[in-house]
Parts: C-alpha cells; sequence; structure tokens
C-alpha cells in the first residue's frame, strides 16, 4: 500500500466499508449462536420489529433466553398490551425471575404506545415488549429515541403474517416456522443486510421441558389433584 | 387614598376587598414551605416569616447561596419577597418591612443600618409615635441617641426592651412554628378554569408548599387527594396513590397532571384543595456499597405509578405461580415485585388464552387454520371437583400444517369438543 493511502487511511474522517459490520454496540446474548452471529446479540437501546409469520411459532419463546438472563436485574421486564394472557408458569419455566415482570393493560393504540414510552424511557426496565397494534413512523421514531434514553431491550410485535413495511425501525425480523422450528429472518439490521433464514433448534419453551426427564411418559399419566385423582 | 379618589385618578381599576383571614391562611402557609430551610420558622403578622438561618447556612452553602434559594423558591410559590438578614430576628423584620433587601453581617453594621430607619418602622402605639413627632425624633438614630433614663421616663420600659433586642442587647427568643401532622393548603383561582394546565399551574403552588413541608420534617406523602371546588360548590377529587413515599414536585405533578387528564370536570373549578392525610417518613439514604440499588427500586416504583396514575390502578400488575392444577387458575395477578413462588416444570405455553376457544374437528381431528397434529399428549388434568369448577380434560401439544404449536384439550365430559388454550408463541 503506498505512504500516501496508508496517510489518508489515518484520516478519521475516512470511513472504511469493510468495518461497518463490526460497529460494537452494546448488547445482550439472544442465548441462540446462530442469531448472536448475525445479529450481535439483541442490541441494546435501539427498537426491534418483530413479525411473527403466524401466532404460535416461537416469536415470544425466543426472546426468552435473553428476559430470563435480564430478569436477575433490578429493573422490570414490561409487556405492554400482550394479545393473550404471559403464561407465569411457562416464563418461570423458562428461567424468567417473576417478580421482575410488569403486565401493563392499555386500551387504545395511543395509550399502548404511550406506556412502551415512558417504560422505555424511566430507565427502569432492562426490555420492554409492546403490541401496539399500528405503529406510525412517527411513533417509531419516539420509541426508538425512549429506548435509547432509557437503554432499554425494545421490542414490538406486529399482527401476525403483516406485510414488512419500509420504516425507520432499525431492526426487522420476520418470525416463522420450518420442520417445527423456528426460522428467523433478518430483513434489516445496522451495518448489514438481508440475511438467509436462520433456524433456532430449541427456541420454544416447549423443547426445554420435553427435555425434562419423565415428561414424555405414558399416555395414560394424570396428573393427581387430591383424593379425586384419575 | 379614597377608593372614589382611586376611580377617578384611574377608572378602569380593578379593586379587591383586602381578605385578612386569607392572608393569615396564605403566611401560615408560606410558613409550612420554609421549613424546609430551617426546622425553627415563627410567623409574623400581617406579612413576614422569621427564619433562624444560622445553623442552616452550612447545609446551603452560606447566607448568598441560602438567600438566592429562599428567594426562587418564594418566586416559584408566586410571591414576591423582601429579604433580609441580620444577627437579631427583630433587626431583619424591620430592614425587611422597610423594603431594605439586604445581608447585615454583624451587629455593627445593623446599628448602622438600623440608625437609618424611620420611627414609624417601629410600629409603635400611636401616642408614643405623636410624642416622639412632637421631640422632632424621625429615625431611629435620632431616637437611639436620647439619654435611656429620660427614654424610659416618658415612654416606659418596653421602648427600651425593644430597642435593646432589635440591637441584641437583649434575648429575643420566639416560638417556632410546630407543623401539623397532615398537610392541607387550598387556593382560590382568580377566575374559574375548566383547561387542566391551568389547574395544574395552580396545584403546582400547593405541590411546592406541600414538598417545602415535607423537606422540614424529612417525610414523604404515599397519598394525595386534590379537591377541585367548582361554580356549583360540587367537590370534584383527584386521589393519588404512591408505592414509595416521595416528596419530589415534579414526580407529584406528574402524577396529577396524569390523573386530570382523566378526570372529567362538570363545570369550572373556582378553588383547590391538597390534601396530605398520611404523611411517611422517609428512610434516610445509606452511603450504600451498591448505591445505584436504592436508586433503581425507587424509578421502578415511579414507572408503576406514572403507568396506574394514566391507566387506571388495575391496568398495571406483576405475575406469580399459583399451586393448582388447572392451568387457568396456576397463576395470579400480583402486586408488582412481589414474590412468585414456584412452577412445577411442565411443558406449558408461553401465552394461555383467557377464555378457551372452541375448535373444530373432523374424524376426531382438531383443526385451527388446518389440521391439527398431536405431537404429545395426553396430560389428563382432572381438578376443581371441590370448588364446582371442574376440569376434566387431556391436554395435548398440538402443531398445525403452517408450523404454529399449539396447547389444546379434549373434554372428557359426554359432548367432549376441542378447545385452543394456549400457544407455544
Amino acid at each position: 500500500m503506498s505512504a500516501a493511502l496508508e496517510n489518508l487511511l489515518q484520516n478519521a474522517a475516512v470511513w472504511r466499508g469493510d468495518e461497518h459490520s463490526r460497529v460494537s454496540a452494546p448488547a445482550v446474548s439472544s442465548g441462540f449462536p446462530a442469531l448472536d452471529e448475525k445479529l450481535g446479540g439483541w442490541p441494546v437501546g435501539a427498537l426491534v420489529e418483530l413479525i411473527p409469520q403466524h401466532e404460535g411459532v416461537g416469536e415470544l419463546s425466543m426472546l426468552l433466553p435473553a428476559l430470563a438472563r435480564l430478569s436477575r436485574e433490578e429493573r422490570w421486564i414490561t409487556f405492554v398490551n400482550p394479545p393473550h394472557l404471559p403464561y407465569a408458569p411457562a416464563l418461570a419455566v423458562a428461567g424468567l425471575n417473576l417478580s421482575a415482570i410488569l403486565v401493563v393493560r392499555a386500551a387504545g393504540t395511543a395509550d399502548v404506545l404511550w406506556a412502551m414510552e415512558q417504560a422505555l424511557r424511566s430507565g427502569a426496565c432492562s426490555a420492554v415488549l409492546g403490541w401496539p397494534g399500528f405503529v406510525t413512523e412517527q411513533a417509531i421514531r419516539r420509541l426508538q429515541l425512549a429506548a435509547a434514553t432509557g437503554a432499554a431491550l425494545a421490542f414490538y410485535f406486529t399482527a401476525p403474517g403483516a406485510q414488512p413495511r419500509n420504516s425507520p425501525v432499525p431492526f426487522r425480523l420476520r418470525i416463522g416456522a420450518h420442520n417445527g422450528a423456528t426460522e428467523v429472518e433478518i430483513l434489516k439490521r445496522r451495518g448489514g443486510g438481508v440475511t438467509a433464514p436462520l433456524i433456532l433448534n430449541d427456541a420454544r419453551v416447549l423443547k426445554d421441558v420435553l427435555a425434562v426427564p419423565g415428561f414424555s411418559a405414558p399416555a395414560d399419566r394424570a396428573v393427581p389433584a387430591g383424593r379425586h385423582a384419575a | 387614598m379614597l377608593l372614589s379618589a382611586a376611580h377617578a385618578l384611574a377608572p378602569q381599576i380593578d379593586t379587591r376587598v383586602r381578605d385578612p383571614a386569607r392572608e393569615r391562611e396564605a403566611l401560615e402557609a408560606a410558613g409550612l414551605w420554609a421549613l424546609q430551610f430551617t426546622s425553627h420558622v415563627s410567623i409574623v403578622s400581617p406579612g413576614s416569616l422569621l427564619l433562624e438561618i444560622g445553623g442552616s447556612l452550612r447545609l446551603f452553602g452560606g447566607t448568598d447561596a441560602l438567600r438566592d434559594k429562599v428567594r426562587d423558591a418564594a418566586a416559584a410559590l408566586g410571591h414576591e419577597v423582601t429579604l433580609a438578614a441580620a444577627p437579631t430576628p427583630l433587626g431583619a423584620q424591620w430592614l425587611a418591612c422597610a423594603g431594605f433587601d439586604m445581608l447585615v453581617p454583624d451587629r455593627k453594621a445593623l446599628r448602622h443600618h438600623l440608625e437609618r430607619l424611620q420611627v414609624e418602622s417601629l410600629e409603635l402605639r400611636p401616642d408614643a409615635a405623636a410624642s416622639l413627632d412632637r421631640l422632632g425624633v424621625r429615625t431611629l438614630g435620632e431616637l437611639l441617641a436620647l439619654p435611656r433614663d429620660g427614654l424610659a421616663r416618658r415612654f416606659g420600659q418596653t421602648l427600651l426592651d425593644l430597642l435593646d433586642r432589635s440591637l441584641g442587647r437583649l434575648p429575643d427568643p420566639r416560638p417556632p412554628l410546630i407543623p401539623p401532622e397532615r398537610f392541607r393548603a387550598g387556593l382560590a383561582l382568580p377566575s374559574p378554569v375548566a383547561e387542566v394546565e391551568a389547574l395544574l399551574f395552580a396545584a403546582h403552588r400547593l405541590v411546592l408548599q406541600l414538598c417545602g413541608f415535607l423537606c422540614g420534617r424529612n417525610a414523604g406523602v404515599t397519598r394525595l387527594r386534590l379537591a377541585l371546588i367548582d361554580e356549583n360548590h360540587h367537590t370534584t377529587e383527584a386521589n393519588i396513590s404512591l408505592s414509595v413515599p416521595s416528596r419530589d414536585p415534579k414526580h407529584l405533578i406528574a402524577l396529577l397532571r396524569e390523573r386530570l387528564t382523566l378526570t372529567l370536570l362538570p363545570a369550572r373549578i373556582e378553588s383547590i384543595v391538597l390534601e396530605a392525610p398520611y404523611v411517611a417518613q422517609l428512610a434516610p439514604r445509606n452511603f450504600s456499597f451498591f448505591p445505584d440499588r436504592e436508586q433503581s427500586r425507587e424509578e421502578k416504583a415511579v414507572l408503576v405509578e406514572k403507568l396506574r396514575a394514566r391507566l387506571g390502578e388495575d391496568a398495571v400488575h406483576g405475575l406469580s405461580l399459583y399451586p393448582d392444577a388447572r392451568p387457568e387458575l396456576a397463576w395470579r395477578e400480583a402486586e408488582p415485585g412481589a414474590k412468585p413462588g414456584d412452577a412445577p416444570p411442565l411443558p406449558r405455553p408461553a401465552w394461555l388464552l383467557a377464555r378457551p376457544r372452541a375448535l373444530q374437528w373432523h374424524d376426531g381431528q382438531p383443526c385451527l387454520d388446518g389440521p391439527l397434529a398431536l405431537l404429545d399428549g395426553p396430560e389428563r388434568i382432572e381438578s376443581g371437583w371441590w370448588d364446582g369448577n371442574d376440569a376434566m380434560r387431556d391436554y395435548f401439544v398440538a402443531r398445525n400444517p403452517h408450523g404454529a404449536t399449539f396447547w389444546v384439550y379434549r373434554e372428557r365430559t359426554p359432548q367432549g369438543g376441542w378447545f385452543l388454550h394456549g400457544i407455544f408463541a
């Protein structure tokens, strides 16, 4: 390399494209090596849009290993307007400390976005998961700013099967199923483009539990319930 | 000046009748507020407060800093003040009442400044004032120059004592203001309002008073009631409860704002009353080895309160486990942060449906977006015969052609049927 070029590269104003994907931002390991490799872990303080192709493909379970780790912190993990009841026994089995969980019910999109923004901005949450319905570009910018302020993991879920839209959200992932495993496509990320779909083999709470000895018991197994056990 | 003369000079003038009772109330409220600067406040009617600041100077960083702080805080409260600091209470009071905004460092300087005061500042009895006037005594300096025995003969010992107290030759103890157990302060609005922002502006003053009062008692509030009295003398209440005692005006105002935006006002509001029925001691903050922990606990509580203030008390909850074999009863909503209990390691879906949903079935096979393949089960749950909510179900883990995984059960009753109860999301 010529000395002139060497000199030029020393200049701080010069930006080198090949270093772009190695930008290191604070992140929390997702618990899935394949996902961590492509994404660098779940980004702290950056908004992530999750598009489940259907309900029940592991869209929530894929977050649980990271949430389990964060639930040991002295901060909330906040669910804003979840579409169903976050089921405490399942979350506990996945390793979450339930006393860190905050569930917030809000009636309209405006209140959901408000609650998400408050939670993200407060600094009192290690992660915020929201189901806002429809999100405008302006709302995305507000949430992104709040997430950066409060240094939280920030996820919002679109309606199942929604078409990906162009929006200023820094991360967009589509979650589907492939041969019974959870499949993740990274549609948008910082410092990189679209990736080939990743398979998360043991994403679902179910798989962890199936590994518990004695679970795959014979079909006539009954849960005893007092004297009336079948 | 006569009212008629004033009207003649300025016809557009707006006149109000002076209300001594309300003035007294405002002065007392300001006295409570001033407790944040010193534990020793005394009220001097009609319009003065005496603050013993000798013990507060170090905490607030000197006389100048303290004066600026008091002035700023009083302005935020909506009061315009003249501040005089002097070595004796009477000296400070006279100087301030005469409009001298000054800090007097010692007794020598105090005598110098007092000498320039008019004798009216002493507020003597009319006959005494008249006879001083006849003597040609106009200023305190001239009065102090008169021989003491002559003064004592003419005006009695009281005048001499008064002068001695002002110069610090005699002690001048003042009864301190004893703060009440609970806080209550009201404010009549200059004109009726219906806008939340205008109400908050007024409430802000009361909140500042409250916070000064709390500061003086090293206490915080856990409950706050704002009563809004409208034109029809109907009272609307906005209540706030906090999980951790607070005396942060910003936080309290933010909570009031959320609550007021939700409150429906039947008419325009004429006056407001802020009440804190319970005052709780704030635990002194220790110099902890992990200083962030205490703070983050407080931040967590603040978030919960903020969300509840707008969305309602029931809209925010935590999760806990409950030992019941019926899946819908194996968990409970709990106060955020409550101890959760233990979960048995069973395969459970991350989502539970609030109400099981009936599924279609063909040839004994349940369907949900296509036929469901049963991957695992049955897990038989029979429970609840004792409370009438019997559950006799066989649970299965099932998957549809799209790869979505569900938790379904078959009723073990004569009519049977398949139901969706959870989603392995």
